[in-house]
């Protein structure tokens, strides 16, 4: 039997840009960062300013308080999410398909502003007792579990930590899932919410934040800036979909993954050179079939400059026919959840026939020289889209899209 | 040991540093050889190799330091020595005598970008 081909049929997103699909999308194609100073830490301390939070959310509009106490930040947003996308999707549960639908969320570190809050209960107040749900909030799979409640799914469902891959790996998973009949239905992809005063000391010290914004493969980058969000997508077999009148929004065709086995934080090219390949093939897909890349593109001085390398490495002469860009540049890096926002960027660039620019790019960098499309989207049909992640630690994840 | 695989240890404050960098601090710059020479043994203890091996001539590329073996020694330096190592003036840092100058400066808390803080 042929291995079954997988439909995106429903897209959630909340995130910096926006805390919904459609102006996540007109942010993105404006080519309008959400990157702002931070509002929910006290700077003071703190050696970087900027961000891209969520704006304007107020749990209570999402949340009766009884359930809202259940949840930490990270937890709600993939509620939020995913609720968008199974409305987008149309699905309509039965307890049959409920049982065969998977979830599988990302997240690099589940529930830092409830564990930083209740950690400084005992460390810093020197009370003597944290809050008793600090421990369901703050674990990473919280996501999961409360889509699966929310939705009443029984299937499979777990969550995924690979760090700034996180959301990848997951999607990776589910598509798997559904293309090989282990799942009917998928609710996949990742959340995360970074700040909390104690997780950004931690990303100071590391010294790869940028003090002004996020300037990827422009000479004049600084760093990455952090941000918070999740993205969720509904993935089911296209024939599934087609036969329930759903919408498609593009399909899902080729997953790969590696590790670097290298250093826990200097990224190689190799590793993400197999990757980038290792979805290709898993997708059947000739390079030169590619026309476009949602690069990780974190804005760090060594990863733009590798992640271009790694590029070249697999594409070749067509490396100079592609269009790349890193759309971290407008919702920022949400770790655990990036690469599920830019899963939903590149089904949106592949549906709308529009491919969001690189922002905040001043300068060409004769080390990071593609056609990364700078500040300005760009009207094309594009049939195949790469969404790279590469994560500390060396794991690697890319996802092939196919248009609709 | 792979490299990089026990680099984000929490580094022990030594006490007798701390003293030694309050001392300094104290006195109005009368002993600037004391503070090479702290630095010297700072780098040395944080990246594990012998007082010996660090010159003030040496690069930090000689001493075999990688990212993450910079980022553990700039993390000791301002533990050892109260000071906040603002991120440009650390990536600028090539060898260990422009090492020991950039603490210098910041100790004395004449840095025109850099403000010496304490803990």
């Amino acid at each position: 039997m042929a291995p079954r081909r997988v439909a995106v049929t429903g897209l959630g997103v909340i995130c910096a840009l926006g805390n919904d699909v459609s102006s996540f999308w007109n942010a993105l194609a404006a080519g309008r960062p959400g990157i702002a100073r931070i509002e929910s830490v006290d700077l003071t301390a703190l050696r970087f300013q900027n961000g891209a939070e969520v704006r304007n959310y107020d749990p209570a509009q999402h949340f009766q308080p009884s359930q809202a106490d259940l949840l930490d930040r990270f937890a709600q947003f993939a509620l939020v999410a995913s609720r968008q996308a199974v409305r987008d999707s149309g699905i309509e549960f039965t307890p049959e398909l409920r049982q065969h639908t998977a979830v599988v969320t990302g997240s690099s570190v589940g529930g830092q502003s409830t564990q930083d809050a209740q950690f400084w209960e005992v460390y810093g107040r020197k009370s003597p007792r944290v809050h008793p749900l600090t421990i369901p909030r703050i674990m990473p799979n919280a996501g999961a579990s409360h889509i699966s409640m929310e939705f009443g799914i029984t299937g499979p469902a777990f969550t995924v930590s690979t760090a700034c891959a996180s959301s990848n790996h997951a999607i990776g998973q589910a598509f798997w899932m559904v293309r090989s009949g282990a799942a009917e239905l998928a609710i996949a992809g990742g959340s995360e919410t970074p700040f909390s005063f104690g997780f950004l000391k931690a990303w100071e010290a590391m010294r790869v934040v940028a003090p002004d914004t996020c300037r990827p493969f422009s000479r004049d980058r600084r760093g990455l800036i952090l941000g918070e969000g999740a993205g969720i997508v509904v993935l089911e077999p296209l024939e599934r979909a087609q036969a329930r009148g759903a919408p498609v929004h593009a399909e899902i065709v080729g997953f790969g993954m590696s590790a670097d086995a290298g250093h826990i934080t200097s990224p190689s090219s190799d590793g993400p050179a197999r990757a980038m390949l290792g979805a290709l093939q898993d997708g059947g897909l000739a390079a030169e079939a590619v026309g476009y890349i949602n690069a990780h593109g974190t804005g760090t001085p060594n990863n733009d400059p590798t992640e271009t390398r790694a590029i070249r490495q697999v594409f070749g002469a067509h490396s100079d026919k592609l269009a790349v860009s890193s759309t971290k540049s407008m919702h920022g890096h949400a770790l655990g959840a990036a690469s599920a926002l830019e899963a939903a960027a590149t089904v949106l660039a592949l549906r709308n026939a529009m491919l969001p620019p690189t922002a905040n790019f001043t300068t060409p960098d004769p080390e990071c020289d593609l056609d990364v499309m700078p500040n300005q989207a760009r009207p094309a049909e594009v049939e195949y889209a790469l969404s790279n992640a590469f994560a500390f630690g060396g794991l690697n994840a890319v996802l092939a899209f196919r248009r609709a | 040991m792979e490299p990089g695989a026990d680099t984000l240890h929490m580094y022990n404050t030594h006490s007798a540093a701390e003293n030694l960098a309050r001392s300094h601090l104290r006195r109005p710059r009368s002993m600037p050889d004391e503070l090479a020479e702290k630095v010297l043994e700072t780098i040395a203890s944080s990246k594990r190799i012998a007082r010996e091996r660090v010159l003030l001539d040496s690069t930090l590329e000689d001493l075999g330091m990688d990212s993450l073996d910079q980022l553990n020694l700039l993390f000791a330096l301002e533990s050892d020595f109260n000071i906040s190592i603002p991120d440009d003036e650390a990536k600028s840092i090539r060898t260990v005598r422009e090492m020991v100058e950039g603490v210098r400066k910041l100790v004395a808390g004449d840095s025109g970008t850099a403000s010496a803080s304490v803990a």
